[in-house]
């Protein structure tokens, strides 16, 4: 008892330092301080923004697009399950947990709920292997299980999961490997719609919504430069610096200024104008291609 | 004997220090942050940073035709209204919340898939206090299929 009261004079001072810094923070701490691995760039008006973030299209969004342009769901192209044990350094993990997460969000878009259960487990697996509790638990399993059938219940499920696992890395200060299991759920995403446009006859729509994503692979590159001396992330780079010379061909389309108008029934708002991208069919190819590349690297990892 | 376990727990305490200053803004975005994105659903995604008031940060996102989207710029109460504006990449603003009453989303779709800043101010501090808060402040995203 002693011993322990002559420790509360360190402790009252610790906890005064902890609740001090916690409350006001000091200079030094603004900027390093991020939770998402931001840098800093010079803006339009040559003012600094010190914290400078990229975001990448969730793969949920992705196969909703994909679906919506008229892909028709194949099995096939999604990683197989079996897969999942073969993963056991925190690149191929972290990867894999965005490939798991991307096929997981397919299999429910497209109603494949049996499907969406293993890909959960998958997804669940991979998340407890890189330590990231809470974001996949019994709890999660219960929910999907309970949301049969109510696909919009299942896809807030799926990305509250997701939210959790980005949430629960970077607050632990692993920015890096939140950062990769984008890059998995990107690059899946763009795989099997890539997959799903070749073998389906009416494609255009498909293909329209892959020369889309030029934007969102140059905020992932952006995003993966701040990690790049990360194992295994020089070589990601490279595949997707790879893609990034086939986008760089795809024609853009000036358009008019961007406009912003609200519809005084609806009440929606819509920007209007900004330029449009075209793909010809043989960048798609292109793009399938090293997409295909890019994702068997993952896969085998 | 007696100092170095005084000196081992004042450094586990300490230990605990990064973790304390990044559940502040845990707490806050999953609290307070996520609920306002209903009906739509996340992206997934946290972007979120301790911020003092004169500090900005920048987000660049992608949007899609076809989709509704919401952005919720929060920040923690002690940062007063946190300001944001919604950019095209040429710099044009399309939504300033300071002219919509300092609301913290903006709800829009866009007519063309495009890529859009969102540039989020800290408003300066104007208390009489010589300690300058610091708070957090998180940008989140939610789309849902257009109706």
């Amino acid at each position: 008892m002693k011993n322990f009261r002559s420790l509360l004079p360190v402790a009252y001072f610790s906890l005064s330092a902890i609740f001090f810094f916690a409350a006001c923070g000091s200079s030094e701490d603004v900027g390093d301080d991020n939770d998402s691995g931001g840098n800093s760039i010079t803006t339009d008006g040559g003012k600094t923004a010190q914290n400078v973030f990229y975001s990448i299209p969730s793969p949920i969004e992705l196969a909703t697009l994909v679906q919506k342009a008229g892909a028709t769901y194949d099995t096939k192209v999604l990683n197989d399950p079996m897969n999942v044990s073969k993963y056991s350094t925190s690149l191929a993990q972290a990867l894999n947990l965005g490939v798991y997460g991307a096929d997981l969000s397919v299999t429910t878009i497209f109603d494949q709920t049996q499907e969406s259960v293993i890909y959960l487990k998958c997804s669940r697996r991979l998340a407890d292997e890189l330590g990231i509790t809470g974001a996949f638990s019994d709890n999660t399993v219960q929910r999907m299980d309970n949301n049969k059938g109510n696909r919009d219940s299942l896809l807030n499920i799926i990305s509250d999961s997701y939210f959790s696992t980005d949430e629960y890395l970077k607050e632990n200060q692993r920015p890096g490997i939140s950062a990769l299991v984008l890059a998995g759920g990107w690059i899946e995403a763009l795989y099997v719609g890539t997959q799903l446009a070749k073998s389906s006859k009416n494609n255009a729509g498909i293909i329209q919504r892959i020369a889309d994503l030029k934007g969102s692979l140059e905020n992932l590159v952006s995003l993966l430069e701040l990690y790049k001396n990360q194992e295994g992330v020089n070589e990601l780079l490279g595949h997707l610096k790879g893609l990034m010379e086939v986008y760089k061909d795809v024609q853009v389309n000036a358009g008019d200024k961007t406009s912003v108008q609200t519809d005084e029934k609806t009440n929606v708002t819509t920007i209007g104008g900004g330029s449009t991208v075209s793909m010809t069919q043989k960048q798609f190819e292109e793009v399938s291609l090293r997409a295909e590349k890019v994702r068997k690297w993952i896969v085998t990892l | 004997m007696k100092r170095s376990l005084q000196c081992s727990f004042l450094l586990i305490l300490l230990s605990f220090l990064p973790g304390m200053m990044h559940a502040q803004c845990k707490g806050f975005v999953k609290k307070s942050g996520l609920p306002k994105l209903t009906p739509f659903i996340s992206n997934g995604q946290v972007q979120s940073s301790q911020m003092r008031p004169g500090d900005n940060a920048e987000i660049v996102l992608s949007f899609f035709s076809g989709q509704d989207y919401r952005i919720v710029v929060t920040g923690q109460p002690i940062l007063g209204n946190v300001r944001f504006k919604v950019k095209d990449m040429q710099g044009n603003v399309l939504f300033n919340n300071s002219e919509s009453d300092d609301v913290d989303f903006f709800d829009f779709r866009v007519a063309n898939s495009q890529q859009l800043k969102v540039e989020v101010l800290v408003p300066a501090y104007s208390g009489d206090n010589n300690i300058v808060p610091n708070g957090c402040v998180a940008v989140i995203v939610g789309f849902k299929t257009e109706k």
